[in-house]
């Protein structure tokens, strides 16, 4: 974003023609007021300059990643993957920029010269060759559901349970996958999973700027729901939920998403299922940027974990919400690794932590993976739990 | 012969550009019936108008059309150079080829085909026109001014001033405006207020401005020169010709409200003048209506003004509210079921008022009774038969309209059910005693120990009315084996005897059957006579329960348990005497008909419990055994009670009344002195033979909407103190202690102060002058007048939109208003910068700009224009008032445009040494007892967390929250924020769209004063010059009627928005009134038969002009 060149070449019409080809029509539309800066995690972590305020201007001149200097550009692509794709910049710009788009636009053209980080090409590779961001094998996908009696997914039944990579793969969130069925289990509700058929949704390869990819897993999964006869979705995960809703429209998609939330809170609401069993611990939920933020959901969760008895909802005070602070993992954040004192998880435990809480609630496996993992490197002595196991060992 | 000259400019290259001018006049020269045709480079020219001029003359033209720009621009022009040369003007027409051709295609040869057909379609219009003459109207030379701010000030004095009426119209009772709230004002820094007033006072003493604040604009019709408008006169209740504005009645006035004019940094009374420098300088009292706690009390007792008159420790005043409605406070202090608490609007916010803790304190505070001024004695006389709470109201209350009243009770003392039924430990009797003295003070007599079995017989023997209040004292039998077993006792029975002191024998195990008050009230009786184990046996659970909870957990501390959803099946006795009960266990079904959930038995969960004494508290109903077989009352089939009609309390027979729980069964204390209370009206217009419904209040309606402050912290009501548990069991002395004095004046204090004015009075009494006048009303004033100027002003875009500076919740994030009234000499802190949480200095203070303005996103897309430069005043004064001080302005931009105005941001840098920070900041989180404000300095990049101890916002500003609504009212536009559209942004800005209205101010567009003021003068000035013409001349382009095609269907005079439409019986039609009409065309589009037409805009000029493109 910043470099240290000389005036003479200071427009570089092409790069931002072809940056506000692939997303930054926005950029015209800023004055510089620098909100967008001060409203970033980076600001909270304090130790990394991440100045997106001058992201706007600098694309207008063509000055992203449009460096010759190795070093420069390298230091330059450090900072475009930076962003956490959280949109709490986006929440308050007066102008409604949205600078992760224009970051993507960016990303776009770093993926298309190759020079993006190693961990990310392997993420992308993984999941172009088997499905999952994870490398584990495709006949594995749905070893997670052998003991549960799921139906595959077929004409005439009603919502497809689409997991997730993470919770198909991962041992420790595969239990959300689990006691997500067990709910809707309990509710009688008609759904059947994808098995070995589901792949990865795509909306982290989409934020890495690998788009050709991104288009290629989007076009085969529409056409595998398609051929199912999906009408309705219910996600895990908020990720999901953004790219079925939120990305595959473009591609000519039109299913019903539900997030895994939303439909718990509807089949409390009606009475379907009914917390009776006391869980008496402090709960303090953190909203998932995917969730709240960008796609309006912030009662549903807490509808259901005021139902449950015993449960004491926390909230982090002045952090929650749509001013929430991201896990640190969104839009490949969660593969890449910085420094000790350079992480927004830390940041965000830290104010979870605060509330004196014994349990931090989740509605996404992005942040239950990331704070687990930090949990586990700061040695803390709090739990972290989604919404869906919380609320199968209410329902006794 | 019709003879058209077509002129078509090219207006420079504008037109010609695009539309092939040659092309055109080839194709126009030989369309029928032109004349002539020509073009020219710029026809709006002095040479080009001659040119139409000179044809004109030399063609003998009857009709022209200039083919050219907008008719908005240049059709005034062109049709004064037609008229000067003998042609009538409105046989001139446009044919609008700019705006509506050239300058909306590229395509020469399709726009050279489209204006072709606009002159075309022009040239058949003009064909059909009539030579029309304008309409002349007289005048009314006089002015409305809507708003008097400084805007509304200057233009009214500007028009009385040159000698002509001006009606001011202001809905606040004080001139003055946002001005008047001003510390400084840049970039003079001279002060608001010492310019202001000065014309504040010229106004109130112009003799052709009439002032009329407290009011607003209620209708309006007519049309510009002659408008109809009717102005409300809110009432203010207080007499204006008599206040003199000595400012007594705050001293009086109890209540506290948040004051609009500090922005809430202080509190007003309800009566009270928005700033000591107000003009008019009169009061007004804030009455928002009638509060929850009164609705919610059965006897309409004015509890919100009792509690404000407690807050301020007039506790005399307080008890005097409360025995207006009610004669029992002592007794209601401690037993009343408190419906107002649970009504109180506190208790949504935090905790509800304990508004029964305040009642005890102030009818235990009398030390001495008061002597009553016994009013003049009527030669009526009037029995009450029962002397119960009901009677004892209804004695009271007629005693007090000099009636002469007698109570018959049969008990050997008086209070009915309250000595009978309410164990000593809940009411002392020397508490009833002191209500009873109270009421027997007025003159009631009671007759104890006389037992009545005839009402009707009382009448017989001269007395002019009875009322029956009973009492409901049969006890209801609970119908299973064993009842009559030793060792069983009725509830009220039960009671009766330990009240009385009559000897109760009970055993050591001892059931309570029964959920309501008398269930709670036996247990702990039981309890003091010495029982090892007190049950209450209830078949519903803890959420049916109806008896009081604080009463529960009274009787729970002292040891009696509770054992819900269980029933007794069987009593068992041994030797005739009770030892054992059986039971079941029941579950809740669904809701039954008093909205509780019914309890069912469960099949074969019976089981025996040992006991030996069983007291059932199962209800009562009332005692009618005593009516002699022939009477003519009658009575309910149900519960056997008294029939009485609802409304009146009258009996079957004229001249009795009945009430309390003779009526309506076991009810509360305070229900039945509200059926004394109305009983006792009846009562009084049945003696003077009147009407017995007319005059009552039956329903009261409860104030909408209750403001809770912005930043009122949470608190706890008052804990009442208790005697030990220990030493209350042993004896029947009072358990509840009460609140302290301290006490109470807190807990008052923390009264919402709903209904504004709670109407105790006490202004009433300390007003010299006489001037309080409750039962004013609002008045409304015609008025005839001429133009209306519209300056309604702004106000702040509400602060509390703004989350992410921690609005709502950081009480030290102030807006730019309040910051002028910390810096004001007469503000709240008197001048001194004090932050509104804690009454410090500030050491720091942080200006944020922009904020809610310039934000399309979240906000308004509009630059608020005034907030940059009174940042800088306000980062000066506060400079200036804490030397020591730091002042940080955050902004994304500093607009200093204006005179001198660039220079004194510049010395407010330099020589204030205030830092300027570029960024806006994006979070405001509280820190300690600091402020830290997130941001970045933009032209550094640095990322700044600043702790500051307060912070003031630039907030938006908006037009004030009537604009729209008023804009409805006059028919004049706004744009999408709301502010009032002007004739044209540049060579109009003072006039609305709609003839007769002018605009000033902040209603416009956010501005200055200065500006403001020069914008006043300029409206003022049109004003005058409509003022100056002795009469108006209207454009005649309106509706017309045919007279032949008028079937007076009448459909165009409900169309008509302007009430222009009128009919004429002796024709049989419905004309149009000319002066009135504006042409808007609604009644022409609504006329079924065509009669109706706009003039040179007929059907038929229509249909031509369409034929003609189509062609």
């Amino acid at each position: 974003m910043t470099n240290k060149r000389s005036l003479v070449d200071v427009i570089n019409p092409e790069i931002r023609d072809f940056l506000v080809e692939m997303g930054a029509e926005d950029i015209y539309k800023c004055y510089q007021c620098g909100k967008c800066s001060s409203i970033c995690p980076w600001f909270q972590v304090g130790t990394y300059d991440f100045p997106i305020f001058r992201l706007p201007l600098e694309t207008a001149l063509g000055m992203v990643a449009s460096s010759e200097d190795k070093k420069e550009l390298e230091e330059e692509v450090d900072k475009i993957y930076r962003c956490v794709g959280c949109e709490a910049c986006v929440d308050q710009c007066p102008h409604g920029i949205n600078i992760p788009n224009i970051l993507r636009a960016a990303r776009r053209l770093l993926v298309d010269f190759g020079s993006y980080p190693d961990i990310l090409k392997s993420i992308v590779q993984k999941i172009h060759d088997v499905g999952n961001p994870l490398g584990e094998e495709r006949e594995k996908r749905s070893d997670w559901a052998k003991q549960l009696n799921v139906p595959n997914f077929q004409p005439g039944i009603e919502y497809l349970y689409f997991a997730c990579c993470i919770p198909s793969y991962d041992p420790r969130v595969q239990n959300v996958a689990q006691a997500t069925v067990r709910i809707l289990q309990k509710s009688g509700v008609s759904f059947g999973i994808l098995g070995v058929q589901e792949n990865c949704c795509g909306e982290a390869i989409r934020r890495i700027g690998a788009e050709k990819v991104f288009e290629e897993v989007t076009k085969s999964n529409i056409s595998s729901f398609e051929s199912a006869g999906v009408k309705n979705i219910l996600v895990t995960s908020p990720h999901c939920y953004t790219s079925f809703e939120n990305d595959y429209p473009e591609f000519g998609a039109n299913f019903e998403v539900f997030h895994i939330t939303q439909y718990f809170s509807g089949l409390i609401e009606k009475g379907k299922i009914q917390p009776i069993k006391s869980f008496d611990k402090k709960v303090v939920y953190h909203d998932p940027c995917n969730l709240g933020r960008q796609n309006g959901i912030y009662e549903e969760p807490r509808n259901i974990l005021r139902n449950i008895p015993g449960l004491e909802l926390l909230e982090v005070e002045n952090f929650n919400r749509s001013l929430s602070v991201c896990c640190g993992a969104g839009s490949g954040a969660l593969w890449m690794e910085w420094e000790k004192d350079e992480r927004i998880g830390d940041i965000r435990i830290n104010q979870l932590v605060d509330t004196g809480a014994e349990i931090i609630a989740v509605a996404c496996p992005y942040c239950l993976q990331m704070f687990e993992e930090t949990i586990k490197s700061m040695d803390l002595n709090i739990q972290v739990m989604d919404i869906a196991e919380i609320l199968y060992e209410s329902l006794g | 012969m019709n003879r058209i000259g077509v002129f078509v400019c090219h207006c420079g290259r504008n037109i010609s550009a695009t539309v092939e001018i040659d092309k055109v006049v080839e194709v126009i020269d030989g369309y029928p019936d032109v004349a002539h045709c020509e073009d020219y480079k710029y026809l709006c020219s002095e040479p080009g108008q001659s040119l139409i001029k000179e044809k004109i003359k030399e063609k003998k033209l009857s009709g022209v059309v200039v083919a050219a720009c907008s008719p908005s621009l240049h059709e005034e022009t062109f049709r004064r150079t037609a008229e000067t040369n003998g042609l009538n003007r409105y046989l001139l027409e446009i044919a609008n080829i700019r705006e509506q051709c050239s300058w909306v295609h590229t395509d020469i040869i399709l726009a050279t085909a489209k204006a072709i057909k606009i002159i075309k379609a022009t040239i058949e219009k003009t064909l059909l026109n009539d030579a029309l003459t304008p309409i002349k109207i007289p005048v009314t030379t006089k002015a409305l001014v809507i708003g008097a701010g400084i805007a509304g000030i200057q233009a009214s004095l500007d028009i009385a001033n040159s000698g002509y009426e001006v009606t001011l119209v202001e809905k606040s009772s004080s001139i003055g405006g946002h001005m008047a709230q001003l510390s400084e004002t840049f970039p003079t820094l001279d002060c608001s207020q010492c310019i202001l007033t000065p014309k504040m006072v010229e106004v109130a003493q112009h003799k052709n401005i009439k002032l009329s604040t407290y009011s607003e604009l209620v209708d309006i019709s007519g049309n510009v020169g002659n408008f109809k408008v009717k102005i409300k006169k809110k009432s203010a209740y207080v007499d204006w010709e008599k206040c003199n504005g000595c400012g007594d009645c705050i001293q009086a006035c109890p209540v506290k409200i948040k004051s609009e004019f500090e922005l809430g940094l202080t509190d007003r009374t309800a009566i009270y003048r928005p700033f000591p420098q107000s003009v008019p300088n009169k009061f007004v009292i804030d009455k928002k209506g009638i509060s929850p706690c009164k609705i919610a009390c059965p006897a309409g007792v004015n509890v919100q003004a009792y509690v404000a008159l407690s807050s301020q420790g007039k506790f005399e005043e307080a008890l005097g509210i409360e025995r207006v409605n009610n004669p029992l406070p002592s007794v209601c202090g401690r037993i009343c079921t408190y419906p107002c608490e649970s009504e109180c609007k506190r208790g949504e916010f935090d905790e509800s008022i304990r508004i029964r803790s305040i009642k005890r304190f102030i009818a235990d505070y009398e030390e001495e009774l008061p002597k009553p001024e016994l009013p003049k004695q009527k030669k009526k006389k009037v029995a009450i038969i029962g002397s119960g709470p009901s009677g004892l109201s209804c004695a009271y209350q007629l005693a007090k309209s000099g009636y002469s009243t007698t109570i018959f009770e049969s008990l050997p003392v008086a209070g009915g059910m309250l000595v009978a039924g309410i164990p000593k430990f809940r009411l002392p009797r020397k508490s009833l005693q002191k209500d009873i003295n109270y009421i027997r003070s007025w003159g009631v007599k009671i007759k104890t120990n006389q037992k009545i079995n005839d009402p009707e017989k009382l009448l017989r023997d001269g007395f002019d009315a009875v009322y029956i209040a009973t009492g409901a004292w049969i006890e209801r039998k609970l119908g299973v084996e064993g009842e009559y077993l030793k060792g069983i006792y009725y509830g009220i029975d039960f009671l009766r005897k330990v009240n009385i002191g009559d000897k109760v024998i009970i055993g050591k195990k001892v059931a309570v059957i029964g959920g309501g008050n008398s269930a709670i009230d036996a247990a702990r009786t039981a309890i003091r006579l010495d029982a090892k184990n007190v049950t209450i046996v209830y078949r519903r659970s803890r959420t049916e329960m109806p008896a009081i909870e604080e009463e529960i957990l009274e009787a729970e501390a002292e040891g009696v348990n509770i054992n819900y959803l269980v029933a007794p099946i069987r009593f068992i006795g041994k030797n005739g005497r009770l030892s054992q009960m059986e039971c079941i266990r029941m579950r809740l079904g669904r809701p039954d008909a008093s909205g509780r959930r019914k309890p069912i038995p469960i099949k074969g969960s019976e089981f025996i419990i040992r006991v030996d004494t069983v007291i059932l508290t199962i209800g009562q109903t009332p005692d009618t055994s005593y009516l002699p077989k022939n009477t003519n009352i009658k009575l309910n089939k149900k519960w056997n009670s008294f029939w009485i009609d609802e409304d009146t309390f009258q009996t079957s027979v004229p001249g009795i009344f009945a009430g309390g729980d003779a009526v309506s069964g076991p009810a509360t204390v305070i229900s039945a002195i509200a059926n004394g209370k109305e009983a006792a009206i009846s009562i009084d217009k049945y003696i003077r033979g009147v009407n017995l419904i007319e005059g009552r209040e039956l329903e009261l309606k409860c104030v909408e909407e209750v403001e809770i402050p912005v930043y009122l912290p949470k608190s706890k009501r008052q804990e009442i103190s208790y005697l030990p548990v220990e030493e209350r069991i042993l004896n029947f002395n009072e358990v509840k202690l009460g609140l302290s004095e301290e006490q109470v004046k807190e807990e008052s204090a923390r009264c919402l102060a709903c209904g504004g004015c709670c109407e105790c009075r006490e202004c009433e009494k300390i007003c010299e002058p006489e001037a309080i006048f409750y039962d004013m009303e609002d008045q409304t004033l015609d008025y005839e007048i001429g133009a209306i100027i519209v300056a309604t002003g702004y106000e702040l875009y509400p602060i509390e939109k703004i989350v992410e500076y921690g609005v709502g919740k950081y009480e030290d994030v102030i807006n730019g208003l309040q910051f002028e009234r910390l810096l004001s000499a007469s503000g709240p802190t008197l001048g001194e910068i004090r932050r509104p949480s804690d009454g410090i200095i500030p050491k720091k203070v942080a200006f944020i700009s922009c904020v809610g303005s310039r934000d399309p996103e979240h906000h308004l897309p509009f630059c608020s224009k005034i907030c940059c430069m009174y940042m800088v005043k306000h980062a000066m004064l506060y400079k200036e008032h804490v030397p020591d001080g730091e002042a940080i302005v955050f902004s994304i931009d500093v607009r200093t445009a204006g005179k001198d105005y660039e220079e004194f941001f510049s010395r407010a840098k330099e020589e204030g040494n205030i830092l300027y920070i570029r960024g806006k900041p994006a979070r405001i989180i509280k820190e300690g007892d600091g402020l830290v404000i997130w941001s970045i300095n933009t032209l550094t990049g640095r990322q700044l967390r600043v702790k500051c101890d307060m912070v003031v916002l630039s907030m938006a500003i908006i037009p004030s929250n009537n604009a729209i609504k008023l804009a409805k009212q006059l028919r004049i536009q706004t744009n999408a924020h709301g502010f009032f559209t002007e004739g044209h942004p540049k060579l109009r800005p003072v006039e609305s769209l709609v003839p007769g209205f002018y605009l000033a101010g902040c209603s416009q567009s956010p501005k200055d004063i200065p500006e403001t003021v020069a914008q006043a003068s300029a409206a003022a000035s049109k004003v005058l010059e409509m003022f100056s013409k002795k009469e108006l001349s209207l454009e005649p382009l309106i509706a017309s009627v045919d007279d032949d095609l008028c079937s007076a269907c009448r459909i165009c005079i409900a169309t008509c928005p302007y009430d222009a439409r009128e009919f004429d019986e002796s024709k049989n039609i419905v004309i149009v009134k000319e002066s009135i009409c504006t042409g808007c065309g609604c009644c022409v589009a609504a006329c079924p038969t065509g009669a109706s037409q706009q003039k040179n805009m007929s059907d038929k000029q229509i249909s031509r002009m369409i034929e003609v493109i189509f062609d």
